[in-house]
C-alpha cells in the first residue's frame, strides 16, 4: 500500500477507535491491529497530529495508581470520519462499475 | 533493554526539542510499557517490542513541524561556543545572502508550479464562462433574426462548455498532485534535517 495513502487511513482508523468511547494508546493499537499494522512509534505522531488539528482532545485519568491518557473525539474528528465515509461511498460505486465492465469485456 | 536505559537513550536523541515535547513523548511510551506489563508482558520484552531508540526518536522528530525541527537542530547540545558566535557574526555578510538565495530558489520553484496550476484552472474557467456568454449572445442573435449564425454560435458555446467540463478533471488531478508533491517534499526536508542531527552528534 502507498505510504501516503496508509497514513491517511491510519488517521481515520484511530479516530474510529475512539469514536464510541474514549480510549488509550495501548488499546487503540490493539483495536486497529486486525485492520492495518501499526506500531507504537507510528501511533504517537498520529495522535499528536490529530490533537493539533483539533480532531481529538487528551485528558489524563487515574488507572491503577498511575495516570493514563485518554483520547476523546471532537466534532471536527467526527466530521473527518463522515467525510471519509462519503468519499469512499463514491469510490466504491466506481469500483463496482469498473469490476462489472471489466467482467463484461 | 531496561526501561530507564531506553527512556534516557530516546531523551538523548531528542535533545534540542522543548522539555514539554520530550516529556510528552516519553510519557506516551512509558504508559504503553505500563499497559503491556499489566497485560502480562515482561518489562524488558515490552521495551524491546517498541523498537530501537533511534527508530522511536526518528518517528517523534518526523511528527514535529519543520520550524521546531530546525530550531532543535540549530541549538547545539552545549550551547554556542564563543568562537562559534564570533564566526556567525563575522560570517553574516556571507551566509545571510546565501540563505536568502537558497530560500528564494525553493520559493520560486513552488510559485512556478502554483502558477501552472492556476493557469490551468484559468483556462478551464474561461472556457466555461465563454461558453455561457456565447449561449446568451446567441439568443440575442436569434431574436434579431440571424438563424444560421445563432446555431453556429450555440455549437461553439457547447463546445466551450464541453471542454471546460473535460479539462476540469485533469486540472483537479494536477492540483491534487501538487499538494501531494508538497507533502512529500516536506517529509524529505524533515528527513534531511533529522539526519543532519545524527551526524552532528
Amino acid at each position: 500500500m502507498d505510504a501516503q495513502f496508509k497514513r491517511g487511513l491510519l488517521d481515520i482508523l484511530v479516530l474510529a477507535a475512539i469514536k464510541n468511547e474514549d480510549s488509550y494508546g495501548y488499546k487503540i493499537i490493539k483495536d486497529i491491529k486486525p485492520y492495518l499494522t501499526i506500531s507504537e512509534s507510528t501511533l504517537y505522531p498520529i495522535l499528536r497530529r490529530l490533537e493539533e488539528g483539533g480532531s481529538l482532545t487528551v485528558n489524563s485519568q487515574e488507572h491503577n495508581g498511575r495516570l493514563r491518557k485518554y483520547y476523546h473525539i471532537t466534532d471536527v474528528g467526527r466530521k473527518r470520519i463522515e467525510d471519509f465515509a462519503n468519499e469512499w461511498k463514491e469510490i466504491l460505486e466506481i469500483y463496482e462499475y469498473v469490476v462489472r465492465e471489466g467482467d463484461a469485456a | 533493554m531496561k526501561r530507564n536505559e531506553f527512556m534516557e537513550a530516546v531523551r538523548k536523541k531528542l535533545k534540542g526539542l522543548s522539555e514539554e515535547d520530550i516529556n510528552k513523548a516519553l510519557e506516551f511510551y512509558d504508559e504503553i510499557i505500563n499497559d503491556k506489563v499489566e497485560d502480562g508482558v515482561p518489562e524488558d520484552e515490552a521495551v524491546d517490542a517498541l523498537g530501537t531508540p533511534d527508530e522511536i526518536a526518528e518517528q517523534i522528530l518526523m511528527g514535529m513541524s519543520l520550524p521546531k525541527l530546525v530550531k532543535a537542530k540549530a541549538k547545539p547540545a552545549g550551547g554556542f561556543k564563543a568562537w562559534e558566535i564570533v564566526l556567525l557574526i563575522l560570517g553574516f555578510p556571507l551566509w545571510f545572502p546565501l540563505l536568502v538565495a537558497a530560500a528564494s530558489v525553493v520559493f520560486a520553484f513552488f510559485i512556478v508550479i502554483l502558477s501552472l496550476v492556476i493557469a490551468f484552472f484559468a483556462v478551464v474557467i474561461s472556457f466555461g464562462i465563454g461558453g455561457l456568454v456565447l449561449i446568451a449572445a446567441s439568443f440575442m442573435v436569434l431574436i434579431t433574426g440571424g438563424g444560421a449564425s445563432a446555431i453556429y454560435q450555440i455549437g461553439v458555446a457547447l463546445m466551450f462548455i464541453g471542454l471546460a467540463v473535460l479539462l476540469f478533471i485533469p486540472a483537479k488531478a494536477l492540483a491534487l498532485w501538487m499538494v501531494n508533491m508538497c507533502k512529500k517534499f516536506g517529509r524529505w526536508v524533515k528527513l534531511k534535517v533529522i539526519n543532519m542531527r545524527k551526524k552532528g552528534e
